[in-house]
């Protein structure tokens, strides 16, 4: 048994977020992917206000990135950290990074789509599944 | 054994997921516990939500291995195959070892079973106090930094809200999209290929995407989903037992992991759970009496291919070629020709309400294509045809996968013809249904939410889903 004693990077209750390559977009949706691990954001750090912005804010252009400047949506996850995340200050400048090993998404975690009108909550996730939001 | 958060409640180990609020947590059951309990069923599982601190125990079940030589993480286990994830950060090495970054710096891989030694399942405990966060409106409140960007901070806000004011099986959900329809994505089903029927007699209102392991319950449910809830058709009468056998693989859980499952035998899983041995709780589950609600596996249906099917293990390390994930399967000879494929989709149509007559996976899929007026060209058998969804025989069992003039991408694996017949149909009925030529029939109408004319949820529901499956399946970059 290992007993875990995480620093907390992050204040618990921040919101974060993180953008969801689009690949791997079913498999959140679909209930296939369940964890949460890569570059997050805390969501007070980055502004944007449609997926280009988005692109540069969040450093999506990475070597083999499939993020594009122009794409037209994006997809982002939010939730609200917790201490046992585990969240690592990455070290460089410009907006912080944070890196998270795989953890489960925690439920009440939201998808939100990012498109050139502005984002909306699409989908939440109920721990097993996302439910869609109500119109 | 697969990664997940277990909770330790009144003596009995459950999955778990923090949240919904900052002092709960989540605890789900594949089977009805006492009923003195609490728990409520949706959708075919039980759900509880208490307090954190409430809880006997808190931890992460984290089965790890090693993928030539080097630790990694089990994210789920698929039966034959893994899918695992570096516990690393060096890209260089990653990829030298076989993953794929499927995000930055974030690196897994699909692999035989057998190429990861050595498995244990950690039991990593937290303190109960570190999983929470005070519950006031407060607790999300954003520390001094700079201004919240306005954008985002309506998503934000929402999920917070949300977050606070809607337990997760109430159905009732943050009221955010004005037309949330035109805003599914147009790709899940074309990702893991499971655009079955819901394959729960009840769906949930509310639930968005299906995916068979929504449950956790495995294959069990699986034919079911495809017989019994598409659209206007009979029941289809099941192959034999051992048909029902051969589709335990598809999405990872073995074959008794039936809703009635929960068979009263916590107390093997409490003395599993009481010496804090993780592998004992996975010991519990393999012989059904705690099949864990499994959240969904990461592949689904398409279990073999994801992220990046490995069907050679072998020894070198050198990377192959950077493609989309699940286009390492190495491409098998196709003996036959197109021609030969198409009369299965001329076969007369099985009487599915016949019953008892045994028909064959051809002549089903013909009658589905049929019934769903799906077209000709959107799939071939026995033959890549590039652009098509393309299913062929191959050693010891059948490949689907979407063709394109260069690779196969999306491969899956099936020993079972008949799996691979209706994965093929399920993917192809997915697509139809986004473009609108296959919709559901009566008063649900596109975009309406969380249309269930076969209880398939939104995905063919999306106003904006005019882009085919493949699109998405060949989208990258």
């Amino acid at each position: 048994m290992i007993q875990s004693e995480r620093t907390p990077a992050i204040a618990p209750g921040t919101p974060m977020w993180k953008a969801v390559p689009p690949r791997l977009v079913g498999p959140y949706l679909s209930g296939q992917r369940g964890v949460l691990a890569g570059y997050v954001y805390r969501t007070q750090d980055v502004r944007f206000h449609n997926p280009a912005e988005a692109y540069l804010a969040l450093g999506l252009g990475w070597e083999d990135s499939e993020f594009t400047r122009d794409m037209t949506e994006l997809y982002l996850l939010l939730w609200l950290a917790r201490t046992v995340d585990g969240y690592q200050r990455t070290a460089g400048p410009g907006v912080p990074e944070f890196y998270l090993e795989p953890i489960p998404i925690p439920v009440g975690a939201g998808m939100c789509r990012l498109g050139a009108d502005g984002d909306e909550l699409v989908a939440r996730y109920d721990g097993l599944a996302w439910q869609q939001t109500e119109a | 054994m697969r990664f997940r958060l277990m909770a330790t409640y009144l003596g009995v180990p459950y999955q778990a997921g923090l949240g919904p609020d900052g002092t709960d947590v989540t605890l789900f059951s594949p089977g009805p516990p006492p009923e003195d309990l609490g728990f409520t069923v949706s959708a075919g599982y039980w759900r509880k939500q208490v307090g954190v601190m409430d809880l006997d125990a808190l931890w992460q079940s984290r089965p790890v291995g090693e993928y030539h030589g080097e630790p990694c993480l089990v994210l789920d286990d698929l039966g034959a195959r893994l899918h695992i994830a570096y516990m690393g950060r060096d890209t260089t090495r990653a990829i030298q070892l076989g993953y794929w970054e499927i995000d930055r710096e974030v690196f897994e891989v699909v692999v035989a079973r057998q190429e990861v030694t050595g498995l244990t399942e950690d039991r990593v405990d937290f303190p109960l106090a570190a999983a929470i966060f005070p519950p006031s409106g407060d607790a999300h409140e954003i520390p001094p930094g700079p201004p919240e960007p306005p954008v985002a901070h309506e998503a934000a806000q929402a999920v917070s809200e949300a977050v606070r004011s809607t337990g997760p099986d109430t159905g009732a959900l943050a009221p955010v999209s004005r037309d949330h329809a035109s805003r599914i994505p147009d790709r899940v089903a074309a990702w893991h290929g499971s655009p079955w029927p819901e394959p729960w007699p009840e769906p949930e209102p509310g639930s968005w995407i299906e995916p068979e392991s929504r449950n956790g319950f495995g294959p069990g449910h699986e034919p079911r989903a495809w017989n019994g809830s598409g659209p206007g058709h009979e029941p289809e009468p099941r192959a034999e037992p051992g048909q029902t056998t051969e589709l335990a693989p598809w999405n990872g859980t073995g074959p008794g992991l039936e809703p009635g499952s929960w068979n009263g035998t916590e107390p093997t899983v409490e003395s599993a759970s009481r010496d804090g041995t993780g592998p004992a709780v996975e010991s519990a589950s393999r012989d059904g009496t705690w099949p864990g609600p499994e959240p969904g596996s990461w592949n689904g249906l398409g279990l073999e291919n994801e992220p990046g099917q490995r069907t050679e293990p072998g020894p070198g390390l050198e990377p192959g070629p950077r493609n989309e994930p699940g286009a390492r399967a190495e491409p098998q000879p196709v003996s036959a020709t197109r021609e030969s494929a198409q009369p299965q989709t001329t076969l007369p149509p099985a009487r599915r309400g016949a019953g008892k007559d045994r028909v064959t996976p051809q002549s089903a899929f013909a009658e589905l294509l049929g019934l769903a007026a799906i077209s000709q060209t959107s799939y071939a058998v026995n033959e890549e045809v590039p652009g098509a969804m393309c299913l062929v025989k191959a050693d010891g069992g059948f490949e689907v996968f979407s063709c394109t003039d260069e690779a196969r991408l999306e491969v899956r694996f099936f020993e079972d013809e008949e799996a691979a017949y209706f994965y093929l149909f399920g993917v192809l009925a997915a697509e139809a249904i986004r473009s609108g030529r296959l919709g559901p029939r009566g008063s649900r109408g596109r975009g309406q939410a969380n249309g269930r004319a076969n209880g398939s949820g939104g995905i063919g529901t999306s106003a904006a889903s005019t882009q085919n499956v493949s699109k998405y399946l060949h989208g990258k970059k």
